[in-house]
């Protein structure tokens, strides 16, 4: 088996660049509003320079770097990229699977008869790209007979490269490989291996299966094959619908609202969005889980379960708000929340409103629907919520690959 | 920045997407030097062509709206800065 890790360079700053040519060669930040307090969805090659990664606040990539230029993030163009580079892929095989917005494995068994060698097809791959996106727009292919040695090529290629490891360099890759390099193991795990003395790949190969399964669990037999150089999760093809298991909205609160009653306003607002999403897929769903971060970056969340399942923004933000009067309620400084439906049924499955009172409220919530259909996401918004058309135009795409999936199956 | 426009565009096979060749603007028509990006964008529930593109040192984003077949400017930004 031969898999292909396709991952995008600097995937969301490229497209700006691309986009906007007088941008190339500065360092750029996408991030949503500067002034909400959000964080770096993504930064280009120049501010990598300068120490700034993705994940990090906006605040933080100011300090280092304080000429750095943010560019408010373009969803609908990054899905739109996305698609177009998906098509390419899929023109040679169907076995592509969309691991994230800017990432693909590619199952290329099939098709390298055709190809002296993998990297041949690498570079036709690459050469594609950039007559159909753009000369700015790059990517880095790592080759391997599974994921997780792809996804560990293209690390050390980056940016801009082909890596290949072929099946006899595997023991070697192995011996090289510290844990934490594996996308899975984080810093507490390899702290823990670490006190085994375990720090390469090859060093948890050599620990037996059923003492890693005694300290880590269940977790333990992955554990154990990543040490043998074996991923034991398969390609999911792009075709194969995933059932959505919840649906939910979390946002960081801008500064105007880190009070009790903004953060009251935004939880209306992303159960609204929250209620609208699970409407258009269809579902309802009965578990409510609500959460918040307090101004010291501590978590609070917890779960509600609904006598029946609801897809009605009323009856969401209730529960969730239930919640957080039992967590203590809102405090001030409240820095984030966010509002989570789970155990999620077909709305088909579900009977018609009895009383007229469910009825009127199902009728006036479709009647908003095709409003929003039609004139776009916030044609309609509820007077509460008014301010939080602050949080619109935050930087979007990350966890959009169902999405993207999705629309990738229609066309 | 919602300026109409009249564009010129070429249908060429195996293209994904119509290519603006010259854009009428500020009394003439301007010939398209290259178009940087080409990408969609859907408002309300309808599919737009959004095109980044320079003519004459400018560089310009173009929209297409299919449902009135028309063009609209909706950027402009010098090439390079200084």
């Amino acid at each position: 088996m031969t898999i292909f890790h396709i991952d995008m360079d600097s995937y969301f700053a490229s497209v700006e660049q691309q986009a906007r040519p007088w941008l190339r060669g500065k360092p750029i930040v996408v991030s949503g509003r500067p002034d909400i307090h959000s964080v770096v969805a993504a930064a280009s090659k120049e501010a990598k320079r300068y120490g700034i990664k993705a994940g990090m606040s906006t605040w933080e990539a100011k300090k280092l770097c304080p000429e750095v230029i943010f560019v408010p993030g373009d969803p609908d163009k990054y899905e739109s990229v996305t698609r177009r580079f998906l098509g390419i892929l899929i023109s040679y095989t169907p076995m592509v699977e969309v691991y994230s917005i800017d990432e693909v494995f590619l199952d290329a068994t099939d098709i390298l008869p055709r190809y002296p060698d993998p990297i041949a097809l690498a570079l036709e791959i690459k050469r594609k790209f950039r007559e159909e996106l753009g000369e700015w727009i790059t990517c880095t292919i790592g080759i391997a007979p599974n994921k997780l040695l792809a996804k560990l090529a293209t690390e050390e290629a980056k940016p801009n490269g082909i890596k290949w490891i072929r099946p006899e360099d595997v023991p070697e890759v192995l011996r090289n490989t510290p844990v934490e390099a594996v996308c899975g193991i984080g810093p507490r795990i390899a702290k823990r291996l670490s006190y085994m003395g375990v720090w390469t790949l090859a060093d948890l190969g050599k620990i037996p299966e059923a003492y890693l399964k005694r300290v880590f669990g269940v977790y333990g037999t992955v554990l154990h094959l990543w040490g043998m150089g074996v991923d034991p999760t398969p390609l999911k093809p792009y075709w194969q619908e995933e059932e959505e298991k919840s649906i939910g909205h979390s946002h960081a609160l801008p500064k105007s609202l880190r009070h009790p009653e903004g953060a009251r306003r935004v939880l209306y607002y992303l159960s609204v969005k929250t209620a609208r999403r699970l409407r258009k897929k269809g579902f309802v769903g009965r578990v409510i889980h609500a959460m918040y971060r307090d101004e010291e970056m501590k978590y609070f969340g917890a779960q509600k379960a609904l006598s029946t399942p609801t897809c009605d923004e009323r009856r969401i933000f209730d529960a969730a708000m239930e919640i957080v009067e039992r967590l203590g309620g809102f405090p001030y400084g409240v820095s984030l929340v966010g509002v989570r439906v789970a155990g999620l049924e077909r709305i088909s499955a579900h009977p018609y409103p009895l009383f007229p009172e469910e009825a009127r409220r199902e009728k006036l919530l479709s009647a908003l629907d095709r409003i929003r259909d039609r004139f776009g996401e916030e044609a309609v918004i509820p007077a509460s919520a008014l301010d939080c058309q602050l949080l619109v135009g935050a930087t979007g795409g990350l966890g959009r690959e169902r999405e993207i999936a999705r629309a990738v199956r229609a066309s | 920045m919602e300026e109409p426009l009249e564009v010129e565009v070429l249908f060429s096979p195996g293209k994904r997407y119509p290519e603006p060749i010259q854009v009428f603007w500020r009394g003439a028509w301007e010939k398209v030097e290259k178009i940087h990006l080409v990408h969609e964008r859907w408002q309300a529930g309808i599919r737009h062509l959004v095109y980044s593109l320079s003519l004459g040192g400018t560089w310009l984003s173009v929209r297409f709206d299919p449902q009135r077949a028309r063009w609209v400017l909706e950027e402009i930004h010098p090439l390079s800065e200084p």
